[in-house]
């Protein structure tokens, strides 16, 4: 075999190995950690307080036809649109064992406040709209259960418009009303 | 320089064609006429034309380039139709009616921009429903506030008209229970025996929003009551929830005071029919035109209407709560008579759902419906004769 031909096949292999190695050590974190320990070490770690923010939910169950509240503790935030998302993944997180009013491939793409109307916009995917059993009770189910949380939790919020695929629809399942905004009605939660 | 005009002109005669002017056409019958609004985000002039008793034209003037129309044309049986026209320069929308109509009256409000037409049916009677006007002074149950302006009809002397409306229907299956029980074919069935009831123990009229098995749109079904002059508005319809304990009837009525409170005061002023656009509260957010909020004059009859119906169900039922509650259904907003929606039971509960598909059992639902109907027509008779 030709001399040069050998050269560069060692060549490729040494850049290959090399290149494999970097980037094991870079997904397991040994690489990072190695270059942050290196920095870290004249610095003095600063002992930080968290504030935490009570906020109460309310959650649908088979115990009673109103919603029951639940306390939850959340890390103080002064950004309330970041606050209102961390707060609306917990509404949603159906790790738990309450009855989610929604169909389980339901997703909130998007949500905006709009300031000078105080309303809060939720904007969920198509899934919703498909898959939605039907059933007044069950819209009634489905709306309240944002629109009082939110209203109830957030001061700013006094009305919430949802929005499905980033449309208007004028129900969900041929019953309340989708076209304008809601303002809460507590009547469905057990205070 | 001239090349830079020649240029300027271009630039703009793109930008026209580029960003047409959006114009959405609605029409909803009312008990005694028919309103179709033109609706755009920016204000422009118009000339009103008519080629014959059967349609209504609106010219733009001082537009050039296109107009890009939208229509939701289902909550009207008079004025079904629809499309772009061009008088010389000028574009236009023509509105066309399945009969000949005048025009009763005219006016354009703002936030957003509408043109709005009043117009009825040829040689229609304006006796019937003829509008007087009158100031509440008293804060209701219902929320209706002290000051608002609100319209109320006269009162026929006795009820020859009641629509029935059974829910969903062809592709729209409505809910759908464990056992395949569909929704729109209980609603079917138990509106027709209703009917059946009805007409042989009462003697009354029945407008059926659909009698087989197809779909209509939601508006169209309360403009066929509208348009019929019927004096009651029954939904029939079967419930559904994810809580799958949730059992038993309800019966509901429109409420306002989930909605926005100006809103339904704007709701308020665009039905009392006005001319004077500064009285318009300046909020556009709800796009809730006037005749949405039909159902506002007519809330106390109709929560007695439901109490009634309710409470025959309850005891067929066995159910200990009362069950009548208040939402802002679709429906039953725009209906200009007392309207209740009727939720038999839920499909979503294992025992209900066996109910459902006994058809001696809503034989009873019907009779039980048609009890509620019958004292409330009582209570009517002895009332307002």
């Amino acid at each position: 075999m030709n001399k040069k031909i050998i050269y560069i096949l060692i060549s490729l292999a040494v850049i290959f190995f090399v290149t494999s190695l970097i980037i094991y050590l870079s997904s397991s974190g040994t690489f990072k950690r190695a270059i942050e320990d290196k920095k870290g070490e004249s610095e003095v770690l600063e002992e930080t307080v968290t504030e935490l923010e009570t906020v109460k939910i309310f959650f649908l169950t088979n115990r009673s036809s109103l919603f029951l509240p639940k306390e939850y503790k959340i890390e103080k935030n002064e950004d309330r649109m970041e606050f209102l998302k961390i707060f609306l993944d917990l509404m949603i997180d159906e790790s738990s064992n309450y009855i989610y009013p929604f169909p389980e491939q339901t997703r909130l793409q998007s949500v905006f406040y709009i300031d000078d109307k105080q309303m809060a916009v939720l904007d969920f995917n198509e899934e919703l709209i498909i898959n939605f059993p039907g059933g007044s009770r069950g819209e009634i189910e489905f709306i309240y259960f944002f629109v009082n949380n939110l209203c109830y939790n957030f001061k700013e919020i006094k009305k919430v418009k949802i929005l499905i695929a980033g449309n208007e629809y004028k129900t969900l399942s041929g019953h309340l009303d989708l076209e304008n905004p809601y303002k809460p009605d507590y009547k469905y939660f057990r205070r | 320089m001239k090349k830079f005009y020649c240029f300027l002109i271009y630039i703009f005669i793109i930008a026209v064609h580029i960003f047409p002017l959006s114009i959405k056409v609605r029409t909803f019958d009312h008990n005694n006429f028919t309103r179709v609004v033109f609706e755009s985000d920016s204000r422009f002039s118009y000339v009103m034309k008519r080629g014959s008793e059967r349609d209504l034209t609106l010219f733009l003037k001082e537009k050039t380039g296109n107009i890009l129309l939208r229509s939701d044309l289902s909550g009207s049986e008079l004025l079904n139709r629809v499309e772009s026209v061009t008088n010389g320069e000028d574009p236009g929308i023509r509105v066309m009616g399945s009969e000949r109509f005048d025009i009763l009256k005219t006016f354009v409000l703002k936030d957003p921009f509408r043109v709005v037409f009043d117009v009825n049916k040829k040689n229609l009677s304006r006796e019937t429903g003829s509008v007087v006007m009158e100031r509440e002074q008293e804060q209701d149950e219902y929320g209706l506030d002290s000051s608002e302006i609100r319209t109320k009809k006269k009162r026929r002397s006795s009820i020859d008209v009641i629509c029935i409306d059974p829910g969903h229907g062809g592709s729209d299956l409505g809910a759908v229970g464990a056992k395949n029980t569909k929704e729109k074919n209980i609603t079917l069935k138990v509106s027709n025996r209703l009917r059946k009831i009805i007409e042989r123990e009462l003697g009354i009229r029945v407008v059926m929003t659909r009698d087989s098995d197809v779909e209509v749109a939601l508006d169209s079904r309360v403009a066929r009551a509208n348009n019929q002059n019927a004096q009651l508005f029954l939904s029939i319809h079967v419930n559904s929830s994810y809580r799958k304990s949730a059992r038993g009837p309800e019966t509901y009525f429109v409420s306002l005071k989930a909605t926005d409170k100006v809103s339904s005061q704007l709701a308020m002023k665009e039905n009392s029919s006005f001319n004077d656009m500064d009285d318009v509260p300046e909020d556009d957010d709800l796009k809730m035109i006037l005749w949405s909020m039909a159902q506002t004059e007519h809330i106390r009859e109709s929560s007695r209407l439901a109490d009634y119906i309710q409470e025959e169900l309850n005891i067929l039922l066995h159910t200990k709560n009362r069950g009548v509650k208040q939402a802002p259904f679709r429906v039953l907003m725009r209906a200009s008579m007392p309207a209740v929606l009727i939720e038999i039971a839920f499909v979503s509960n294992k025992s209900e759902e066996n109910r459902l598909r006994d058809d001696s059992f809503l034989e009873k639902v019907a009779e039980s419906i048609y009890t509620g109907v019958s004292k409330y027509i009582y209570y009517y008779n002895s009332t307002f004769k």
